[in-house]
């Protein structure tokens, strides 16, 4: 193997260590704090907050869904509770898309930090209006 | 606590080695592309944003461990409509999500979510490529 291949083999293996130090870290505490609201945030708080008026509760799903720091998967069991009261395929759809942003709270921060808040900004705002009208569709279709 | 210690090192492990793979590619791509190869491969061309989005639904486990790829690609000349068009489809729809949700709301909703998952991303990173004109990200 000749010398400059060796180098940038060094180079990936140090520059890869001292990102995973840094990230690794991050990821435990993201995951820990994930878990830690799974088993404590109630989720009647969420469900009082969206009612039965497809039209507006689509919306207000999609707002919940992406200003609530819930982790993914753990949108799943409250959708399904708000599904099985009546509020349809679209609320269930636009709870889950909400994810999409504020999943977890480390993971918002990176994002801000290596693009910046400009870039999600208008990402929070774009996903409420497409999720919105998603649920739309699907409220429709299904 | 000790019972939710557990369930979050269990989580965590899981998810580990899609983080150092993430990683690692990062740094090979940092390391061995030169910055103006990669910004003629990735063209915010519509083309490229619903291929993007295809890729985000595909791709799985957290987003948290492809940022750091994506910075290393962004600073290579990667445009921000398609890194917003991979974010938010892999954020909104993903492999292993398949199992859980047509347990719950049936196989119907899942090729729904899918199908409106690829529309939202591509409608996400073609508003992004033209307000790129308008706002400094």
């Amino acid at each position: 193997m000749s010398k400059k291949k060796e180098s940038k083999l060094k180079t990936i293996g140090i520059k890869s260590g001292k990102e995973l130090l840094f990230i690794l870290p991050i990821f435990f505490i993201a995951t820990l704090i994930g878990i830690l609201i799974d088993h404590f945030v109630p989720n009647d708080i969420i469900n009082q907050f969206i009612g039965q008026n497809w039209l507006i509760s689509i919306p207000i799903a999609a707002s919940i869904g992406i200003i609530a720091p819930i982790p993914r998967y753990a949108t799943y069991p409250i959708a399904f509770t708000l599904f099985m009261k009546g509020s349809g395929f679209g609320v269930a759809f636009a709870l889950i898309g909400g994810e999409v942003v504020f999943e977890s709270m480390v993971r918002d921060i990176i994002e801000i930090k290596y693009f910046g808040w400009k870039f999600f900004a208008v990402r929070a705002v774009l996903s409420v209006i497409f999720i919105t009208l998603g649920g739309y569709a699907i409220e429709i279709l299904l | 606590m000790m019972e939710l210690l557990a369930t979050t090192w269990t989580e965590f492990v899981k998810y580990v080695p899609i983080v150092i793979v993430a990683v690692v590619i990062s740094q090979i791509i940092n390391v061995l592309v030169p910055k103006k190869k990669m910004g003629h491969k990735f063209l915010p061309s519509e083309k490229n944003i619903a291929e993007t989005a295809a890729a985000g639904v595909l791709t799985p486990g957290p987003l948290l461990a492809y940022l750091p790829l994506l910075k290393t690609l962004n600073s290579k000349g990667l445009d921000l409509s398609i890194i917003v068009t991979f974010i938010t489809a892999q954020t909104l729809i993903g492999p292993a999500r398949l199992i859980l949700e047509v347990g719950y709301f049936g196989l119907p909703f899942f090729i729904g979510r899918l199908v409106l998952a690829l529309m939202i991303a591509t409608a996400i990173g073609t508003c992004f490529k033209y307000l790129e004109k308008k706002i400094k990200f």
